[in-house]
C-alpha cells in the first residue's frame, strides 16, 4: 500500500469527519491520528473504497470509545467556552460561536448513530457504505437518514432565525 | 392511493435505488402531489443539515500530521511486535519470493492469508494508490497459485442433512437482524444463498468459539449443528468466523469464498479490503 499517498487523500476528509462528530480538534487530530496508525498496523490492503470505508468505520469506533456522552458535553464546554468579561471579542467571532453552538445543541438531541450517519452521507458516503460502519441494514438507511434529519431541524434554528 | 414512505423518497433523493425501484418511483411521482411536495421538503431539510454541518468546519487538518502518524507507528512497533501470541514462531510474514506458508494464529489470522486478488480490482483502479500493491499482489498470488502444492482445489460442502431452524431474527429499527451458534466439533460452514449482485460480505475474524451471521431485510436465517445459512440478503452480510475454528468455510451463492483448513485460509472472493482481522468481499 503507497501509505503517504492514502494519508494525503483521505487525512483531511477524516479530520473534518472527526472534527464535526466530537467539536474537538485537538482530539480529532488524535483520532484522526491513530485510524491511520492501525491502517499501518493491521496491514490494511483494499481498493479505494474500502481503506476509505475501513478508516472512517474504525475513526467512528474510536469516537464512541473516547467520546461518551458525559465526555462529550463537558468537552464541547470546554471547546465553546462563555466569554470571559474584559477584551470583547470581535462581533464575527462571537457570532460564529454561536452558530457552531446551535449546530452542537441539535445534534446533541440526536442519537450517536444518527449523528455519525448524517456525517458520513454528507461526506459523500453510500447507503451500502453507512450500513457497514454502524452496523444497520443498508435499506435501512434512507428511513434512518431521514428520521435523523427530521430531528435535526426539529430543533436546530438557522443564523437569523434564533430570536 | 399508497404514498411512498420517507426511506424510499430519501434513497431516490441520493439516487440510492436500483434502476428499476427508481423507475416506479418516478412513475408514482409523475401522479402524486404530496410525495413530490414530500420530497422536496426532504431535500429542503437535507440542504439546511449541509449547510448546518459546514459551520461546524472551524479548524483545518493540521499541518506535519503525516509526520506526527509515522512517529506513532514507530513509537508503537516495539510494544507491538512483542505482543505474546500463541504461534510466535509460525507468525513471521511471508517469504519475500511469495511462497511462504502461511500460519494461522489467533491475533493475525490474515498474516498467513493466501490473497487471491481478483485481476479485475487492479483493472479497475488505473489510477489507485493501491493499484501497485494489487498488482504485486496479485503477482503474488498467481505466482502462489500455480505451485501444484498450493493450488486451491474448490470443493463444496458436504449437503447438511441434519436439522436446520430457523434463525432469531427480530431485531427492530434498523438494527440487523442475525444468527449466532456455539461451534461443535470444531468446523463451522457458513452458506449464503440468494445474494444480491453488489453485496458486501464483511468477515470478522473473533475471538471465541462463536459463529455468526446479520444482515438487513430480506435476508432470512436458518442454523444447524456447524452451520449458519442466510437466504436472499442484499447490501451488506456479516459473518463472523471463531478463531478458535479448526475449519470453517463460506459459500457464497453455490460458491467456495473463503475457506480455512489446518494452517492456511484461502480467499476466490473478490476482495475489498483486508486486514489482520477482517476481509470484505464483494458478489460480482
Amino acid at each position: 500500500m503507497n501509505f503517504e499517498a492514502t494519508f494525503e487523500e483521505l487525512y483531511p476528509g477524516l479530520f473534518r469527519y472527526c472534527h464535526r462528530l466530537t467539536g474537538d480538534p485537538d482530539l480529532s487530530e488524535d483520532l484522526a491520528q491513530e485510524a491511520f496508525v492501525r491502517l499501518y498496523d493491521r496491514q490494511v490492503e483494499g481498493t479505494d473504497e474500502g481503506l476509505r470505508s475501513w478508516l472512517f468505520r474504525t475513526a467512528t469506533h474510536l469516537v464512541r470509545d473516547r467520546y461518551r456522552i458525559g465526555e462529550n458535553r463537558r468537552r464541547l464546554l470546554e471547546a465553546h467556552p462563555v466569554e470571559p468579561s474584559g477584551a470583547e471579542p470581535p462581533d464575527e467571532t462571537v457570532q460564529r460561536k454561536e452558530e457552531v453552538a446551535h449546530v452542537r445543541e441539535a445534534l446533541e438531541h440526536m442519537t450517536e448513530r444518527e449523528r455519525e450517519m448524517l456525517m458520513m452521507r454528507h461526506a459523500g458516503f453510500s447507503y451500502r457504505e453507512i450500513a457497514e460502519a454502524v452496523d444497520v441494514a443498508a435499506s435501512s438507511v434512507g428511513t434512518l437518514l431521514a428520521r435523523a434529519e427530521r430531528n435535526f431541524a426539529s430543533i436546530y434554528r438557522p443564523p437569523g432565525e434564533n430570536g | 392511493m399508497t404514498h411512498l414512505d420517507d426511506g424510499r423518497l430519501r434513497a431516490m433523493m441520493d439516487d440510492e435505488l436500483s434502476d428499476s425501484d427508481a423507475s416506479s418511483v418516478r412513475l408514482h411521482l409523475e401522479d402524486c402531489n404530496p410525495c413530490v411536495t414530500r420530497l422536496a421538503e426532504l431535500e429542503e431539510r437535507s440542504a439546511l443539515v449541509a449547510r448546518a454541518l459546514t459551520q461546524l468546519d472551524t479548524a483545518a487538518p493540521p499541518t506535519g500530521a503525516h509526520s506526527a502518524v509515522l512517529e506513532r507507528i514507530k513509537a508503537s512497533r516495539p510494544s507491538r511486535a512483542s505482543r505474546p501470541t500463541r504461534h510466535d514462531t509460525r507468525a513471521e510474514p511471508p517469504r519475500s519470493d511469495g511462497r511462504g506458508r502461511f500460519s494461522r494464529t489467533p491475533f493475525a489470522r490474515a498474516a498467513m492469508l493466501t490473497l487471491f486478488l481478483g485481476a479485475s480490482v487492479a483493472t479497475a483502479l488505473p489510477a489507485s494508490p493501491v493499484r501497485g500493491w494489487i498488482a504485486s499482489g496479485w503477482a503474488r498470488a498467481v505466482d502462489l497459485f500455480s505451485s501444484p502444492e498450493n493450488a486451491l482445489t474448490p470443493v463444496s460442502p458436504p449437503e447438511y442433512g441434519g436439522p436446520i431452524s430457523n434463525g432469531d431474527v427480530g431485531a427492530q429499527d434498523g438494527v440487523l437482524p442475525g444468527v449466532r451458534v456455539d461451534i461443535t466439533g470444531d468446523e463451522i460452514s457458513v452458506v449464503l444463498r440468494g445474494i444480491d449482485s453488489g453485496t458486501t460480505i464483511v468477515v470478522r475474524m473473533v475471538p471465541g468459539r462463536e459463529a455468526g451471521a446479520s444482515a438487513g431485510d430480506p435476508a432470512t436465517f436458518r442454523t444447524a449443528e456447524g452451520r449458519i445459512e442466510v437466504l436472499n440478503a442484499a447490501g451488506v452480510v456479516f459473518v463472523d468466523l471463531p478463531q478458535e475454528a479448526t475449519s470453517a468455510s463460506i459459500e457464497v451463492n453455490g460458491g467456495i469464498y473463503l475457506r480455512t483448513a489446518g494452517e492456511r485460509t484461502d480467499v476466490t472472493g473478490t476482495i475489498l479490503l483486508r486486514t489482520t482481522d477482517e476481509i470484505h468481499l464483494r458478489v460480482p
